[in-house]
Order: C-alpha cells, then sequence, then structure tokens
C-alpha cells in the first residue's frame, strides 16, 4: 500500500500561535484532548465505511474531518479529508471504478489520525 | 414583530451580544468554534441538523445564520438556504455558507439564492471570525437604515409610512384576539400663527417639544408618530375609548404645560380626537382614522384644546359585555 508522505502531519501551519492558545487557555487543551480521544472511533468509522462502501458515510465522516482538524491544530489531516471528500464528490456513483485511489486517500487519512492519537498518548 | 414603542431608544432591537446561528452536522466544528469565539461579542447557537436549524431561526431570531451546505448533502443544505430566504421572518437574516471550495457551481447557486458569504472548508477561524464580524456590521448597518426610513427627521417620531403599517397590523391583530383597539390623532392649535410671529426655527421647537411631551405621556406599549406637518397621532393597543380618552387628556396637559426658555410668553395648546372600541367586529381601520379625524375637527369647534372621544365598540358586543 503506498500513500504520500504526510509531510508537517502533526504541526499546526501556525504552530507558535497555536501552542501558544494550547498553553494558554485550558479548554482549548481540553478541546484537542476530546478531538483526539475520539480519534480510534472515527478512524474505525472510516474504514468499515470503506470496507462497506458506504460512500455516503464515508463522505460525511471526510467532510466532517475537513472542517474541523485544522482548528483543532491538525491542518494536514484536514487537507487529507479535504482531498478524500473531495474525490469521493468528484466521482459519485463510480465509485467502484477509482476504488483503488479511494482506498489510497482513505489510508493517507487514517494514517495521520492515527498518527495524531498515538501522539496524545505520550 | 414588535418595534420600540420610542424609536430613539436605539435602532436595533439591543442585545448584549448579536447570536449566530450555527447550523452543522459535526459537534466538534460546534465545541471548537465555542471555545475559538469564546471571547468575541457574539455568542453562537448550535443546531446539528436542518430541521433543528430552520426551528432555531424561527424562534431564536439569530443576527446571522452559518450554514454548513454538505448537510449531509449539498442539496439538502441550499435547500435549507431556500427555505431561510422564502421565509419572511429569517429572510433579513444574513447566511454565510460553509463548504468546500471544490464546488464552485454550489457557490453561485448559494449566491443566487441570498448567502451573504461562503467561507471554504477547511477554513482559518482567524478568516470565519471577521468574516462573521464583517456581516454583522452589514447587518447592522442595513437594520439601522431600514429603521431610519421610517423616522420622522424633525422630531424623531416614527413617521406616517410607518405608522400606517402599523395600524394595519394592530388593527387586524386586536379583531383576532377580540382586544380593545384605541386610535388618537393630535392637531397643535393655530401652528400657523407660532410660525408667522416667530419665524419657522421656533416651530421647529414647538414641534419637538410636544413630540417629547407626547413620548413622555405614552406608555410602552404605544405607538406616537409624527402624522403630517403639526398633526400627530398615537396607537394604543389593548386601550379601550375610555382609557384611551385619559392618556389624550394627559396629553393635551403636557402640551399645554410647555415652555420655551428663549420664547417665554409662547404657549402651545392641542386638539385631540380618539376612537376606541372594546371588542372586534368594529369598523375596517381607516374608518377609525376617520372618526378619530371627526372627533379631531370636532375638538377645534368646540374651542379647540380639548379632548373628543367615540367608543365605536359595536352594539351588540357592547350590549354583551355590560
Amino acid at each position: 500500500m503506498s500513500f504520500r508522505a504526510p509531510a508537517g502531519t502533526l504541526m499546526p501551519q501556525n504552530e507558535n500561535q497555536f501552542l501558544s492558545d494550547l498553553t494558554n487557555d485550558p479548554d482549548m487543551a481540553e478541546l484537542v484532548a476530546l478531538f483526539l480521544g475520539e480519534m480510534p472511533e472515527r478512524v474505525r468509522a472510516v474504514r468499515e465505511s470503506l470496507a462497506a462502501h458506504d460512500w455516503t458515510a464515508l463522505t460525511t465522516a471526510a467532510h466532517r474531518l475537513r472542517g474541523s482538524a485544522g482548528g483543532h491544530g491538525f491542518p494536514a489531516i484536514g487537507e487529507a479529508a479535504a482531498s478524500l471528500e473531495d474525490a469521493l464528490r468528484r466521482d459519485r456513483g463510480r465509485e467502484e471504478a477509482v476504488l483503488s485511489q479511494i482506498t489510497s486517500e482513505v489510508e493517507r487519512l487514517t494514517v495521520l489520525c492515527e498518527r495524531a492519537a498515538r501522539g496524545s498518548e505520550r | 414583530m414588535t418595534a420600540p414603542a420610542t424609536p430613539d431608544a436605539g435602532a436595533t432591537q439591543e442585545r448584549a451580544h448579536p447570536r449566530v446561528l450555527l447550523i452543522d452536522d459535526a459537534p466538534e466544528i460546534h465545541r471548537l468554534l465555542r471555545v475559538r469565539f469564546k471571547h468575541d461579542e457574539f455568542d453562537i447557537i448550535s443546531a446539528l441538523t436542518a430541521d433543528e436549524g430552520i426551528r432555531l431561526a424561527l424562534a431564536e431570531k439569530p443576527d446571522l445564520i452559518l450554514l454548513d451546505i454538505a448537510l449531509p448533502d449539498e442539496s439538502e443544505g441550499l435547500h435549507l438556504l431556500r427555505l431561510l430566504k422564502e421565509e419572511p421572518a429569517t429572510s433579513d437574516v444574513p447566511v454565510i455558507m460553509l463548504s468546500a471550495a471544490s464546488s464552485s457551481r454550489h457557490k453561485v447557486t448559494a449566491f443566487d439564492l441570498g448567502a451573504a458569504d461562503y467561507v471554504a472548508k477547511p477554513f482559518e477561524l482567524v478568516e470565519l471570525r471577521v468574516r462573521i464580524r464583517a456581516a454583522l456590521r452589514v447587518k447592522q448597518l442595513v437594520a439601522m437604515l431600514a429603521q431610519r426610513a421610517q423616522l420622522d427627521g424633525l422630531t424623531g417620531l416614527w413617521n406616517r409610512a410607518f405608522f400606517d403599517q402599523r395600524w394595519e397590523q394592530e388593527h387586524a391583530r386586536s379583531q383576532r384576539h377580540g382586544h380593545p383597539l384605541c386610535v388618537t390623532l393630535l392637531d397643535l392649535d393655530h401652528f400657523k400663527r407660532v410660525n408667522d410671529h416667530h419665524g419657522h426655527p421656533v416651530g421647529d421647537e414647538v414641534l419637538v417639544a410636544v413630540a417629547r411631551a407626547l413620548q413622555a405621556q405614552c406608555r410602552q406599549s404605544d405607538l406616537a408618530c409624527r402624522y403630517g406637518g403639526e398633526e400627530f397621532a398615537v396607537l394604543m393597543p389593548d386601550t379601550n375609548a375610555a382609557d384611551g380618552a385619559v392618556l389624550a387628556e394627559r396629553i393635551r396637559v403636557a402640551v399645554s404645560e410647555l415652555r420655551w426658555p428663549r420664547v417665554p410668553d409662547l404657549r402651545a395648546t392641542c386638539s385631540l380626537g380618539v376612537a376606541g372600541s372594546s371588542a372586534p367586529n368594529s369598523p375596517p381601520p381607516a374608518q377609525w382614522i376617520e372618526m378619530a379625524d371627526r372627533n379631531l375637527y370636532a375638538a377645534k369647534r368646540a374651542g379647540r384644546n380639548r379632548v373628543v372621544s367615540t367608543d365605536i365598540t359595536p352594539a351588540t358586543a357592547a350590549r354583551k359585555s355590560a
């Protein structure tokens, strides 16, 4: 299975601003912990949707991550989710024909998500 | 649709903070925006579904709506936008669409349907924040201009156009609920003489002072307006003819007691005509105004500086309530 190297996976684009928000704002730190704590469940749901070829559920999951990951300090996850959502919407109705591409998009996204979640367990 | 009785109390309904309704099916977005915008000068109301969104838009009257277009499907988000823009109670509320940037077809549709702005996901929170602020600013300016168009420039009272519109509404409401209703017309006595003897600037001062006296006597629920040159009107909801006449008399006295330090000998008096009813099945709205106007001229003929009032409660209803 090949996927693009996740550049800058864990570091938000505006790293300093975000880290300072994290340290200065306990609410935000709590929110990030919550977001990461939900990650295994999210990854499981995404993988199950792919396995079941449930494209609607997969699109919804990707759309949610697209909107929320960046705000929690994980823009790379947001970008990967956006790329997956765009692919699903573009190829709606012919998902089976582009299954390998969708699979690799999902793989790329879930690996980033798992890394983020593992990072939180340290 | 209740406007304040005293227009100069504020251009828009004064709330502590403007309220932003977020319609998005992702709970994590709600959590995130609530925390990241907790110090901003707007409050967030949350809806996780389209149905909840339309319900809260109607019930809470937000100042701005953030709507995720993919909720969970683009067609559903756009359908909700159409509903919000077609519904009179929400059509003035600006809507910022949140969605995937790739679907430019949907952007075009969203703007055609009346969206105020479009923010692509993933969005930078700083960008979303300034777009929210910009949309709230525009909303406030539009509301101010809309209200200014309903005010009399000299006295700050509601103008005739606004009065006519509210009169129809209040009349319909009183008919529907069987509530009493009263309308009073006021005309300054010998106002032409004031202008002739003291000049128009003093005449304007008199009009402004009368407007203030009128507002001071009116209750919160009354609606005072400048009806014409030196003519004023007061709409008194939930007020019967007898109570309306009492209020009209108080207004008459207040006007007669007005003084102007720069013109010590100047006095103003006014004549008032009142028409009120205690029950539904009363005449159509225009006939009330005619009756109040007839009473106003009866007061003039009887020597001015007085109130003439008529109870136009239909005889059948009057007998029932007697």
